[in-house]
């Protein structure tokens, strides 16, 4: 029974009046009849969209979560236009990131100091290592991996970094590339054109968002239990937004621990993808070139 | 106490016409011994060594055969050392490259033996790499996180790649800047310990490193 009905909930006399829109109503007994709704709830299947561009090598970094992507992702539901306007497009939500309203803003997660803090030189690298001896398996972090690719590009084998003689700084090097990243992923954030951003034809960040919506929903069917479980907790997130009567259209994608999000992070050399390293003289270090190194690095929701 | 004299170049054997006095027999039937141990054995394995760090495994794989192998083993037996010929100098004549052939194949020996074991290192990554893919390849569960997470990321859009530059300068150490002044780069990342005895030295004659400096700082 609906929440409307409460007041008819308790049995009442067959015949009643005083009403004031109608002379009287009777409860007609034999009319008592059911009958089961046979069409299932399905949720739009997440089309295979394509990730990120190639990458060498993956890791992953462990991100303290308290709510630091939690209004990034949303989704404005319309549950509450006519139904005519579902004849056409079944899919008639609209996904968006960050957004402009200034009653419910959203949050740029990158600007945030948690994130903005993240050093991602210290990465755990998982596979793709430049060095995939045993001794640095499960021990290699991305600053160590980098330096030893670099060794490995101008050898042409020799992944090892004590043949520099500043490897002190080269690692440093790696670090303070952190800073830089985040600065351009925040502004890559804060572009007017990703948010509020509903056209799913053209819109990156629409579509990001919409096959993140969709495929949490999707968990909330699967016959994994930890996947299931991670979708009901979507939905509950969904209902802890409405309040009543249904009113509200924007909820929030909430994430929790054990969610990842992946980044994908390019390392260029110094004097650019291809080309030959040099030392501070300008001398060329061999022959051998170096090419850019892109790394997909999973922020490791704890 | 029986002194020992130096062999000087020239020496040949009691047939020959000129005869080093006071010189110890038994050291030039060593000397005779080590020259046919190099010229029969360590100079054939030189060369096989040589092909495997150069890489060239196609031509050792076919030039190092079981064949080969027996007959380099057959011509290490003591009969080939210990005979008459060998006590009375016959046809002995002092080969005094002989020796600088040893330095070189010692060296030889041990850029082989810094590719065998990298390649080791190598192998045993990628065996542990392949059983851990098998395992998951096993486990359907696994499998299906697997694609989930790598293969299907939802989380994934052009603002969440970015790039950026590398600002540091590489340094390489003095012996191996020398290294690929002179020889380029290394062969499948090995550096042949000849060429490298060859660069250390050179930078020790020119004062710019010690041995100290090469041996603690590598």
């Amino acid at each position: 029974m609906s929440v409307q009905s409460l007041s008819h909930v308790v049995q009442q006399d067959m015949f009643t009046a005083g009403y004031s829109d109608c002379s009287f109503a009777f409860e007609f007994l034999p009319m008592d009849v059911q009958s089961t709704f046979d069409v299932s709830a399905n949720f739009v299947v997440t089309d295979a969209e394509k990730g990120f561009a190639d990458i060498d090598a993956i890791g992953i970094l462990s991100v303290p979560y308290a709510g630091q992507f939690d209004k990034v992702f949303y989704l404005n539901s319309d549950d509450t236009d006519d139904s005519a306007l579902l004849t056409g497009a079944l899919d008639t939500a609209k996904y968006g990131i960050i957004g402009v309203d200034a009653t419910d803003p959203g949050e740029n997660p990158f600007a945030k100091p948690t994130i903005a803090a993240l050093k991602y030189s210290d990465a755990q690298i998982h596979s793709g290592m430049a060095n995939n001896s045993t001794e640095f398996l499960n021990n290699t972090i991305l600053k160590d991996d980098y330096v030893r690719f670099t060794a490995k590009s101008i050898t042409g084998g020799y992944a090892l970094s004590d043949i520099f003689n500043n490897e002190v700084a080269l690692l440093s090097g790696v670090e303070a590339m952190n800073s830089k990243f985040t600065t351009e992923l925040a502004a890559k954030m804060d572009t007017p054109a990703l948010k509020e951003c509903y056209d799913l034809q053209t819109s990156e960040g629409a579509k990001t968002c919409k096959q993140l919506a969709l495929g949490l929903l999707n968990m909330a069917t699967s016959s994994n239990a930890a996947s299931r479980a991670r979708g009901e907790l979507f939905l509950a997130d969904l209902a802890a937004q409405s309040s009543s009567p249904e009113a509200k259209s924007r909820f929030w994608i909430k994430f929790h621990a054990g969610d990842m999000i992946a980044l994908r992070l390019n390392y260029l050399p110094k004097d650019g993808a291809g080309s030959v390293a040099k030392n501070s003289a300008g001398e060329n270090l061999g022959s051998n070139t170096i090419a850019d190194r892109p790394y997909k690095i999973y922020l490791k929701l704890v | 106490m029986a002194r020992i004299m130096g062999v000087t170049a020239g020496y040949t054997s009691k047939s020959g016409s000129s005869q080093i006095s006071n010189t110890d027999p038994n050291m030039l039937k060593d000397l005779y011994r080590y020259q046919i141990l190099y010229s029969s054995a360590i100079r054939q394995m030189k060369t096989y060594l040589d092909l495997y760090t150069d890489g060239s495994f196609n031509e050792l794989t076919n030039v190092f055969t079981e064949k080969k192998s027996r007959t380099i083993a057959e011509t290490n037996r003591d009969v080939y050392y210990y005979n008459g010929t060998i006590d009375n100098l016959i046809d002995f004549k002092y080969d005094p490259t002989v020796f600088k052939q040893y330095k070189k194949t010692i060296y030889s020996i041990l850029t082989g033996f810094s590719l065998a074991v990298k390649q080791n290192k190598e192998l045993i990554g990628t065996t542990t790499e392949n059983e851990k893919n098998k395992k998951l390849l096993a486990s359907k569960e696994d499998l299906i996180q697997y694609i989930q997470t790598q293969l299907n990321d939802t989380m994934m859009m052009n603002s969440f790649s970015v790039s950026q530059s590398y600002n540091v300068n590489a340094t390489l150490k003095p012996w191996y800047m020398k290294y690929f002044e002179i020889y380029g780069p290394p062969n499948d990342g090995v550096f042949n310990v000849e060429k490298m005895a060859n660069v250390v030295e050179l930078l020790i004659r020119d004062n710019i490193i010690t041995m100290e400096d090469f041996i603690q700082n590598n």
